[in-house]
């Protein structure tokens, strides 16, 4: 009896790693051993950009928006017991980058950070973070998942090779003034414009006043400069004054956003930087979007 | 939302221009003095070329015509401009963005509150008790920073059973009384007509919020005006879906007019809907939607669309998950179906094989041998049999 109890064991497992590997990399990070007493159920279910909608509904759009490569879900169940359930989401991003941006539109502002993987976050029946190319979200019932939950969350990110860095985009956000986990990464339309990608921003504190500065990398320098002229553009039809900025990269404008408030844009080889705020005044944020032109890496100037 | 190749040149300012033209001239053909034309039912209002409005079933609130989805959208320029350009209506969700869909949507509507409709969501499987769907609503409302919202929703219905919840109807009562939700609804993607019927049937839902769009019309129209005849507010979503589906085919190629914008005024034709929603983060995309449910395009045009979007979607499955549970022998028809779609649609064999090899023991098209006639019915009128032949010869 106790053979077969064992080649059933056995089979149980090979089949669970032959269902793992079937269903791609994301599905590897999901232990299948037994994780301080809770034992993955089944073969984790495999999600792609086609049928993502299928496991987060309406969200799918918006990971898809970001990169989202593929998913593995994992419900854990308890060893020999009939109740309880955690579940373990991994999502493949495709980029550390994009990784932390999916990251940083789910946690929200005032929740603090905790350190699992590079940072994650904790709420109600939650465990959310990111490491590498993956976000990793770890669900159970309130109360019942107290001890497997965090095991399991930090097996998986410890399954995650690499280093627990930040991206090094961040470090083209100027550190003075910048408020601590303040920073985020919009892949797409930031600000609602279609042509203002691939950007990094965060919250400053000029003196009393709020600000937001955002760094557009648009790859190459025409099509920053083409970003900064649709911008321009399209503050001149809201029927606001736009004026010359001076001594900020390539040319620079300074308006009064309807939607915004205060805003001053520039353009400098390949990026795009504008700063905003409603309570800042304008030399401030000019200086701001000066600072950060004045740190950005160039493609042409690599090799010099 | 996207923009046709012909229109991505444009300025936004040419567009406008464009569009408002059209506009003129469409309406102005339509009712011979240039103004939208009351319905029999007299819910069509608005001014000339600005945002029409609609009754939102037996709540009396007027809503726009064009609704703002807020899962993408989170830039409060793009949320304020949405107001200025006649939106009244904002759609979100405890879960989207992990509840930050709410937090930025509170922040945007700040100041305006009294002039917009708000509506969000609560998760239940049928049996969730009704102080956790309250804690919910509570927690929405702190992310908002609302008093109340004005259409609390079940997110994602596909079961009878969760509608007609006894502790459902007693969390909605209390939401109601308590006054933190003016009135109750669901949302639904599975089941839908069925779950929209036990809605009207129960007589205790006051909007239901479904997928509608020119692809899956004929089977949610009509329940669709079941619902607004028994006066429950319809909401449409997944609008844009046909324009995703058929942008890249040949029968997209020879269309007139932008069939984003065709797609949203697909929906708008039908005077059952109450207004649309159609998550725009841009606002290139917000002017493209505003400008789409402005205009109100010659039948000939819309009848054009239609065809296409038949044409693009002919024989093909349309992934309604009609079929889902129907086959006596337990075949997964409904992933089989998909899985055929990735390797004949997508073009991707190698994924649909992979997910084709890992059904459970049992459930590929393997076992249809075994069965002289195929009792799974498609109301789409694809061929299930012949389907599940070729993808089990194609991907086992």
């Amino acid at each position: 009896m106790r053979f077969l109890r064992d080649a059933v064991v056995v089979t149980s497992i090979l089949c669970l790693v032959a269902g793992a590997a079937l269903a791609g990399v994301a599905s590897h990070l999901l232990p299948t051993d037994e994780v301080a007493g809770w034992v993955l159920r089944e073969t984790p279910r495999r999600f792609t950009p086609d049928d993502l909608y299928e496991s987060i509904d309406g969200n799918a759009d918006l990971f898809i928006s970001f990169g989202f490569e593929e998913s593995a879900v994992g419900d854990y169940v308890p060893t020999g017991a009939d109740e309880g359930w955690i579940s373990v989401e991994v999502y493949d991003m495709g980029a550390p980058l994009h990784a932390f941006g999916i990251y940083r539109v789910e946690k929200a502002d005032g929740v603090e950070a905790v350190p699992i993987g590079v940072q994650g976050y904790e709420s109600a029946g939650l465990i959310a973070f990111w490491k590498g190319r993956y976000y990793v979200k770890v669900s159970s019932i309130e109360g019942e998942g107290a001890v497997g939950a965090p095991r399991l969350a930090e097996t998986v990110a410890a399954r995650i090779g690499g280093e627990s860095a930040m991206p090094v985009e961040r470090s083209r956000l100027p550190w003075e003034n910048r408020v601590p986990g303040s920073e985020r990464y919009v892949r797409k339309s930031a600000l609602g414009h279609r042509f203002l990608n691939e950007v990094v921003s965060a919250r400053y504190t000029l003196g009393k006043a709020r600000a937001f500065l955002y760094i557009a990398d648009l790859g190459e320098l025409k099509k920053a400069a083409e970003a900064f002229a649709k911008l321009r553009e399209f503050e001149g039809e809201t029927g606001a004054e736009v004026a010359d900025v001076e001594r900020a990269g390539e040319a620079g404008f300074a308006v009064r956003d309807p939607y915004y408030g205060e805003m001053v844009a520039a353009h400098l080889a390949q990026y795009v930087a504008l700063a905003i705020s409603d309570e800042a005044d304008r030399g401030k944020l000019a200086d701001l979007v000066r600072r950060a032109l004045s740190r950005l890496p160039r493609d042409d100037e690599k090799g010099c | 939302m996207g923009t046709s190749g012909k229109e991505r040149d444009l300025t936004r300012r040419e567009f406008l221009a464009r569009a408002a033209a059209g506009a003129a001239v469409t309406v102005g053909a339509a009712s011979g003095i240039g103004v939208s034309v009351p319905t029999a039912r007299g819910e069509e209002a608005g001014e000339p070329g600005g945002m029409k409005y609609r009754i939102l079933g037996r709540t009396g609130l007027k809503v726009s015509e064009l609704g703002l989805g807020t899962i993408k959208t989170e830039n409060p320029g793009v949320v304020k401009r949405a107001i200025d350009m006649g939106v009244n209506y904002f759609d979100t969700a405890e879960c989207y963005r992990g509840g930050n869909s709410e937090v930025k949507l509170g922040e945007a509507l700040k100041g305006a509150r009294e002039d917009v409709i708000v509506a969000t969501k609560w998760h239940t499987d049928g049996s969730t008790p009704a102080e956790k769907l309250l804690a919910s609503l509570d927690e929405s409302l702190k992310r908002l920073d609302m008093e109340h919202v004005d259409l609390i929703q079940i997110h994602g219905a596909n079961k009878v059973k969760q509608v007609e919840s006894e502790e459902l109807w007693e969390a909605f009562t209390r939401a109601r009384d308590a006054g933190k939700a003016r009135f109750n609804g669901l949302s639904t993607h599975g089941n839908q007509v069925e779950v929209v019927r036990a809605a009207i049937e129960s007589n205790r839902y006051d909007a239901v919020l479904a997928s509608y769009n020119a692809t899956i019309g004929e089977r949610v129209g009509p329940v669709m005006a079941e619902a607004r005849g028994a006066n429950v507010g319809t909401i449409a979503m997944k609008v844009l879906q046909p324009a995703h589906q058929g942008k890249g085919s040949e029968a997209f190629q020879g269309l007139r007019g932008n069939p984003y914008q065709q797609a949203i005024q697909w929906v708008l034709r039908d005077m059952n809907v109450s207004t649309a929603i159609v998550d725009m983060p841009t606002f290139e995309e917000l002017e493209e939607g505003v400008a789409a449910a402005r205009m109100r395009p010659e039948r000939a045009e819309l009848e054009e669309f239609e065809r296409a979007v038949e044409l693009a979607s002919a024989g093909s499955c349309r992934l309604c998950g009609a079929c889902t549970g129907q086959c006596p022998r337990g075949v997964r028809v409904a992933d089989i179906m998909r899985y055929d779609l990735y390797a004949v649609g997508y073009g991707d064999r190698g994924r649909a094989t992979e997910l084709y090899r890992s059904l459970p023991a049992g459930r590929g098209a393997a076992a249809c041998g075994s069965c002289s006639e195929c009792k799974v019915v498609c109301p789409w009128g694809v061929l299930v049999r012949s389907t599940l032949e070729r993808a089990h010869a194609l991907l086992a």
